[in-house]
């Protein structure tokens, strides 16, 4: 009936539609094989260690040249500036007392101070379509598979291997990332979500907030895994719908992620119950903001 | 022997992929480094031997990606059902072709990506720009991906004088 050639065609056709719909379905269940994949990343964690540190060196050596030129020549317009900053900081100092004071009056719960992990970044992602990092610390330095990973800019991603010295981080660029935000200036929720070319979508964003460019967006710490208050971005882009509940937020994140060289790991997330969250691999539900 | 010449190639170019290219500005579009070795083991060797370097090189940039495990691995198999049918119609030793060889994998490479990305549903939704360099990718590997099979050849040959001439040493 069919010819051999034709069904060559149509059994590499249905073995091509079989693994891509494989894989889709294993990129859905989002982290969970580790498998031996370990023992490849032991043994080539310590190459990529020294392959990372050595081009550091040679940046660091190079930018340490043309930091002393620079360095006489904002030397003057620092000094100008030390004595503006003394003079706000003295108001600061003011205005920190008196939040302390009121914080007080409020009852207020201090939080209990996090602990952070410097970890230095050997590795990134092979491939260009999916966004994460190795770090050089691991199960070993206390780092476990959910915990939050910052830098003094803001959020870089969450930990969801970990091997004995090493870790790998999923950024929050990438598009199986998803933190619980809110926008600082309206107080509107959302789930911070990768979208791509560093950039980041703030999903389930109530059409009836008013949402301006350039408003910053910070974690809700609701998602058990990072923090309240940390930075995430600024709002880059308003897209009002139409039609539907939802307005589409587009973030620019703070954290420039090809620059990036140390990362912080909050060793002490905030919420206990937020373990499980972050065990199963995905700080929050999408389908429930 | 060939499979310590296959560790080692492979090894130091997944070391420069993700340690040393990302700090450089053209690491968007870099390629995988893996293709023209994967293909240079494809063509150029028999399956005993192909097949296992695959498996290898697939299992170890699943390792380093975060990924949906499977996909690198995936990937290198369809190449080399791919190379191993061309090598049937085609003189795949050819320096003209092999060029064109190597942007395929790497077109190959990146539309299953791309694929894997849309029959997602709406968990995954392939970047703006991913079209873009693709093609950046693609072009990439047409210029440069004939140097590097080059290389392996001419790597190969120099790898088993020098295993040859310690063996003659020994005995």
């Amino acid at each position: 009936m069919f010819s051999k050639k034709t069904l060559i065609v149509v059994a590499v056709a249905i073995l091509i539609v079989v693994n891509v719909l494989v894989l889709s379905i294993s990129g859905n269940r989002r982290f969970s094989f580790t498998g031996p994949g370990g023992v490849i990343i032991s043994v080539f964690g310590p190459f990529q260690e020294i392959a990372s540190r050595s081009i550091w060196l040679i940046k660091d050596i190079w930018r340490q040249y043309f930091y002393l030129v620079s360095l006489a020549q904002s030397y003057e317009i620092m000094e100008n500036a030390l004595g503006e900053a003394l003079e706000r900081n003295t108001r600061y100092t003011e205005v920190e007392r008196a939040n302390t004071r009121l914080r007080d009056l409020l009852d207020f719960q201090r939080q209990r101070p996090n602990q952070y992990l410097p970890a230095e970044i050997i590795g990134k992602d092979p491939s260009p379509w999916f966004k994460s990092v190795v770090i050089d610390k691991g199960s070993a330095e206390g780092v476990r598979k959910g915990l939050p990973v910052v830098i003094s800019k803001g959020i870089v991603g969450m930990v969801t291997e970990t091997w004995f010295h090493y870790a790998k981080v999923l950024l929050i660029i990438d598009q199986n990332s998803a933190v619980d935000a809110i926008i600082q200036q309206s107080r509107a929720r959302g789930i911070v979500k990768g979208k791509s070319a560093d950039r980041c979508r703030l999903d389930y964003v109530l059409r009836k907030h008013r949402i301006e460019v350039g408003d910053t967006v910070i974690s809700s710490g609701l998602d058990g895994v990072f923090p309240k208050g940390l930075r995430i971005g600024e709002v880059s882009n308003v897209i009002p719908a139409d039609s539907g509940v939802f307005q589409e937020v587009i973030i620019t994140p703070f954290v420039d992620f090809n620059r990036m060289e140390e990362v912080l790991v909050v060793i002490s997330p905030p919420a206990a119950d937020g373990e499980e969250t972050a065990a199963s691999g995905l700080p929050a539900d999408p389908e429930k903001p | 022997m060939i499979a310590i010449f296959f560790l080692l190639n492979g090894f130091l170019l997944t070391l420069i992929q993700t340690s040393l290219l990302p700090h450089f500005p053209i690491s968007r579009w870099a390629y995988d480094l893996l293709i023209p070795l994967v293909l240079y083991m494809i063509l150029f060797h028999p399956l005993r031997i192909s097949l296992p370097a695959v498996l290898a090189a697939g299992f170890l940039m699943d390792s380093l990606s975060v990924g949906p495990f499977g996909v690198y691995l995936s990937t290198y198999l369809w190449l080399l059902a791919a190379g191993r049918w061309l090598s049937r119609f085609l003189h795949t030793g050819n320096r003209l072709l092999i060029p064109f060889l190597i942007a395929g994998g790497v077109l190959l490479e990146n539309l299953f990506f791309f694929a894997t990305f849309l029959l997602s549903g709406r968990v995954l939704e392939p970047p703006p720009d991913a079209m873009f360099w693709i093609f950046e990718q693609t072009f990439g590997a047409l210029i440069t991906g004939g140097i590097f099979l080059a290389g392996f050849v001419r790597l190969d040959r120099l790898w088993n004088k020098w295993i040859a001439r310690l063996s003659e040493r020994n005995t």
